[in-house]
């Protein structure tokens, strides 16, 4: 009998249900194999290693944008906190901050306006979008403020090793965003805060009637991307070597957002990992990268874009409806 | 179990993949005798003059190619402006192996890291249009903003001259955080000292914006009535100029007796229409097609082996005047007109 029963079982399994909740993971196989036979010489270690590159900033972005849509939120103002936290850690250096100086003003400044969006977010009930997206305006403000528009070189050695150099062949910045997503993941994944995260995306009501703290958890979430924003600041001015206003432009949400988005993130909350959103800017990195590789027009790199865009946020409304 | 089964798949085909890739080797753009792979690297291409400049470099390449036994092969990518992102373009022209990369940077100081990966790769790296704050590249192709403002200056001095008139000049300037900008001025200001045919009698900072040069100029006419001259620093913002010019009863062209006399720099589509009408006296050209030919023969040179020692190359434009502005060849104003 319980043969029959374990038969039936496996019999019923919902190949579109299990193509859905591992799309990205598709996506990325089929991306690879198919850049792999257009474009000879993909495969080379240097462009394995750029790509990874690459992603490492942007991915740390993601992990942060992960958090705030799983509650059902959006977060529009990553770009300027990163600008904004990068331009005030070189500032430092340049007046003589060594680099646990610098890197706390990243993390610090980026958690700060966390925390700003955070509580108007959860705790004043102000809407998500007008609240981020005042904040990209006022932080891109400081950020032309504070520089002129005129770029900050960072000589520092060694924060320019710590972020952007390498350990062997592979580059620092990867290594962190490895353990960073290994962090992330089980945070999500085991932590309470992380399950508390799911329940709110899932349905606000009942998650507060339930008991959830549901305001420190939207705190929480916004305050995570503030600092996972502040983190990146580090990756990208020590890339650079240097600190601008024009690194917070408002273009790099749209990077941000279809990252997570590709990598399974569900706009809608309550669904998405932080190691889908990561195969996501992977995803999101390597069809810029085949694009350049495979020398496709720059006007054809922005349809493909928008399809594969499209095409992910029609998997997420199917899933979701499901 | 399915899901491993799934995954477990995935994995095969990409390892497949990989192996199959891999036979294609380390070099991904495999390098041909006299073929001169040139990686380019815009900031942005929303304006019709970077692709004027682009058309006008593939072009001018089949002429030089030809007459120098080469064939140009051409790698084009645009960050929209975005630093990070054009970090990660000029990545990937490193990754293949181009011969040259020819960069316009979106960020002087942030272009420094990409210039010496390129070094680090053995490539060859040529900014365009503007200049690397930090790290030199091997060459520099662009402007020569201080002799366009000159040879301008210069055919307006003659011009007062012939026309008697005792010139009180309104100097607009651009963003004095813009070298280009700054040398416009002084190259203005140079004739001005060597020939006294005009006094400045007011200089307004526009930042570039065009808003600022509506009203600078309706300030400017508003506090000093006797102003009978004009020095834009770039005809891109004429359109508020001339909006403020009209409130002001100022507005007309050259044989009026209320004629504002105006001296420019570029001859973009916002100034050509009121240069060939005569509202605008002299400007000197923005080449985009002699920018173009200077960057190919540079590219040239060091795909032979030279070393320009970071060497600028600037271009200096030709004077145009309501005679001659629709006479001049390659005028990319005229031939990308939207």
């Amino acid at each position: 009998m319980d043969r029959i029963v374990f038969r039936r079982v496996s019999k019923s399994v919902n190949w579109k249900k299990l193509l859905i909740t591992n799309s990205s993971v598709i996506a990325l196989a089929i991306i690879f194999c198919w850049i792999a036979l257009v474009t000879p010489g993909f495969f080379t270690t240097r462009n394995i290693i750029n790509v990874l590159n690459q992603s490492a900033a942007l991915g740390f972005m993601v992990i942060g944008i992960t958090a705030v849509f799983i509650t059902g939120g959006i977060d529009l103002s990553i770009p300027s906190v990163m600008a904004l936290s990068g331009i005030l850690a070189a500032m430092a250096m340049q007046n003589g901050a060594g680099i646990m100086m610098a890197v706390l003003i990243s993390i610090l400044v980026g958690l700060f306006l966390g925390l700003i969006n955070g509580y108007a977010i959860g705790f004043l009930r102000m809407i998500p979008f007008v609240v981020t997206l005042s904040i990209q305006i006022i932080g891109m403000g400081i950020c032309v403020w504070l520089t002129s528009k005129v770029s900050i070189p960072i000589s520092n050695g060694t924060y320019l090793n710590a972020f952007s150099g390498k350990i062997g062949i592979i580059p620092v910045s990867v290594i962190y965003l490895a353990f960073m997503t290994f962090v992330a993941t089980v945070l999500a994944k085991k932590s309470i805060w992380g399950r508390w995260l799911y329940a709110t995306g899932i349905n606000i009501n009942t998650a507060t009637v339930s008991g959830i703290p549901t305001r420190k958890v939207l705190l929480g979430a916004y305050a995570w991307s503030g600092l996972f924003a502040g983190m990146a600041s580090l990756l990208i001015t020590s890339r650079l070597a240097s600190a601008s206003s024009t690194m917070g432009q408002e273009g790099v949400v749209l990077n941000i957002v279809s990252s997570a988005v590709v990598g399974g993130v569900s706009f809608q909350g309550g669904f998405g990992t932080p190691m889908g959103a990561v195969l996501g800017t992977l995803i999101i990195t390597l069809i810029s990268n085949s694009m350049n590789m495979m020398q496709i027009s720059y006007y054809m790199t922005l349809i493909v874009k928008g399809i594969v865009i499209i095409t992910f946020v029609c998997l997420d409304s199917i899933r979701h409806r499901n | 179990m399915n899901r491993k089964v799934l995954v477990i798949a995935l994995a095969l085909m990409l390892v497949t993949s990989m192996m199959w890739a891999n036979g294609s080797g380390e070099q991904s753009e495999s390098k041909e005798d006299n073929v001169i792979v040139v990686g380019l690297a815009w900031n942005e291409k929303m304006q019709s003059l970077v692709q004027a400049w682009e058309d006008y470099m593939k072009m001018y390449s089949k002429e030089y190619g030809e007459e120098n036994g080469v064939t140009f092969k051409w790698v084009v990518n645009v960050s929209d402006s975005d630093p990070i992102q054009q970090a990660s373009n000029i990545d990937d022209l490193i990754a293949l192996n181009v011969d040259v990369i020819v960069a316009r940077p979106h960020d002087a100081a942030a272009i420094g890291a990409s210039i010496r990966a390129a070094h680090n790769a053995g490539i060859k790296f040529v900014t365009f249009d503007r200049s690397s704050d930090g790290v030199k590249p091997d060459a520099h192709v662009g402007a020569d903003s201080f002799n366009q403002a000159v040879s301008t200056a210069e055919y307006f001095a003659e011009l007062l001259t012939e026309n008697g008139v005792d010139g009180k000049v309104i100097e607009l300037m651009g963003d004095l955080r813009d070298i280009n900008a700054v040398q416009r001025s002084d190259g203005w200001h140079s004739v001005e000292d060597k020939t006294d045919a005009w006094e400045t009698i007011i200089q307004v900072p526009t930042e570039w914006n065009p808003e600022k040069f509506r009203s600078g100029t309706a300030n400017a006419l508003e506090a000093y009535p006797e102003a009978n001259a004009m020095f834009i620093a770039s005809d891109f913002a004429f359109s508020a100029v001339q909006s403020a010019l009209e409130a002001a009863d100022r507005y007309y062209p050259v044989g009026h007796p209320k004629h504002v006399w105006i001296a420019t720099q570029d001859v973009n589509p916002q100034g050509f229409d009121a240069m060939k009408e005569g509202y605008i006296d002299v400007a000197t050209t923005y080449d985009a097609y002699f920018h173009a030919v200077e960057l190919v023969e540079v590219v040239g040179r060091l795909y032979k082996g030279e070393d320009l020692g970071g060497e600028a190359f600037l271009v200096a434009g030709r004077v145009a005047t309501p005679e001659n502005v629709d006479k001049l060849d390659y005028m990319w104003t005229k031939e990308y007109a939207e």
